[in-house]
């Protein structure tokens, strides 16, 4: 399984913008953002090589598949659904150059969330975020004069994600209402494409509309990844809502390994509904077929397996215990 | 005898082990979400993953892993994807 059944996974024409499908596909858009990316990198022969190791390190070997994968995040797609909430035709260069400047921030935060995860290896990427913020800068200044409005909501945009970021590395312990602000606000960076193509619309007044839906998809994204990496990040010693619910809602005389087993994952599917249903309704409301199409996979993919998970281990509970405890079938 | 600082912490730390030691059923579990290696082994070999957590593979409880294999594989290649949904 490589790429979702959401892509379309026709062939596009390398690299080229001059790509004639009236109609853009997000491996299109990558395709061409990672081999711009690739030859801004080439001049810097060490920072390059480092650089394309840990992307493909995070790609599985592709760096492409790191934003193709059934799991990613659709950073790609929201451009182009805002957009297809404004207008009935694409700009095809807009859109080409609004997804360079996302690919290059991307990778910023990237580096920049692993090395403040503790990650060993971002030690010798870090000096890459100064050019990759320069690379970002120069698309959207490709695309917007200096006095457009855009950059009204680029800086207050790019100043709440810097104070997400702080407040939730800085969290020692997340409630439910902390989450669902932190989620949306650490990744708020994803708003600036998203306010690019309103302001290339003149529609800003959608901002506080799609900003809403980004905080209620985030709040499911981020107890996505919270889920996936609850052992990794208890070892590290990281602040979690899931870990901080874990501790208030553990037996005295039990772990927080022993309550995700026990309950823990029961409990998520319950939160990952709440989260799910407020992004659905707001989803509703922006009236994209295609968004709500792939959200919805998104949201059955990863409750289909975290119901899977719970029932196979209810099994394993109720045959072993049967077996080892004699507990009654 | 009176006992040592040492002895007593050591005397604390065992009981908060026993305390906290994991039932071999949720270790089994424990160790399938966290482990990619025993999460093949489970699959493959059921008796050495059983025996791995401290269970006897007795005939029966290694029938009853291979009754889960198709559900075991399937989480298994999900949880195996490493990679970064944020």
């Amino acid at each position: 399984m490589r790429l979702a059944p959401i892509f379309n996974q026709e062939e596009s024409n390398g690299n080229s913008r001059a790509a004639t499908t009236s109609k853009l596909t997000v491996p299109q858009l990558i395709r061409y953002s990672v081999d711009r990316l690739r030859e801004d990198l080439e001049t810097m022969e060490s920072a390059s090589a480092v650089f394309w190791a840990r992307a493909e390190q995070l790609g599985q070997g592709d760096p492409e598949y790191l934003f193709l994968n059934p799991f990613s995040t659709p950073v790609f797609m929201f451009p182009l659904w805002v957009e297809r909430s404004l207008s009935e035709t694409q700009d095809v260069d807009f859109q080409y150059e609004l997804a360079y400047a996302s690919t290059a921030m991307y990778f910023y935060v990237r580096i920049l969330d692993d090395a403040m995860d503790g990650h060993v290896e971002s030690g010798a990427l870090l000096p890459l975020l100064t050019s990759l913020s320069a690379y970002f800068n120069r698309a959207l200044r490709n695309l917007f004069p200096a006095s457009d409005p855009f950059w009204t909501y680029f800086y207050r945009v790019i100043d709440l994600s810097t104070e997400g970021m702080v407040a939730d590395f800085s969290a020692t312990q997340i409630t439910s209402e902390d989450f669902i602000q932190l989620a949306g606000q650490k990744s708020y960076c994803v708003m600036i494409p998203i306010a690019a193509v309103l302001c290339r619309y003149q529609r800003c007044d959608q901002f506080e509309r799609w900003s809403e839906l980004w905080h209620a998809f985030s709040a499911w994204n981020q107890m996505r990844d919270d889920l996936r990496d609850w052992c990794l990040d208890s070892k590290n010693g990281l602040c979690t809502y899931l870990l901080s619910e874990a501790q208030r809602l553990k037996r005295k005389d039990e772990s927080v390994e022993q309550w995700m087993v026990r309950d823990g994952y029961r409990w998520s599917i319950g939160v990952v509904n709440q989260f799910t249903k407020r992004a659905r309704e707001l989803t509703a409301e922006l009236n994209v077929p295609e968004m709500e199409e792939e959200l919805e996979a998104q949201y059955d993919r990863l409750s289909q397996h975290l119901e899977h998970l719970c029932d196979t281990f209810s099994r394993i509970d109720h045959d072993l215990g049967r077996v080892l405890h004699g507990r009654a079938g | 005898m009176v006992k040592s600082g040492l002895q007593i912490l050591d005397i604390l730390q065992a009981r908060k082990e026993r305390r906290f030691s994991l039932d071999p059923i949720n270790q089994l579990q424990l160790k399938f979400i966290t482990d990619p290696d025993f999460r093949q082994l489970l699959i493959d070999d059921p008796a050495a993953a059983l025996t791995s957590v401290g269970i006897t593979p007795t005939e029966e409880l290694v029938t009853i892993i291979q009754g889960l294999e198709q559900d075991l594989t399937q989480l298994a290649s999900l949880l195996g994807v490493g990679i970064e949904c944020v």
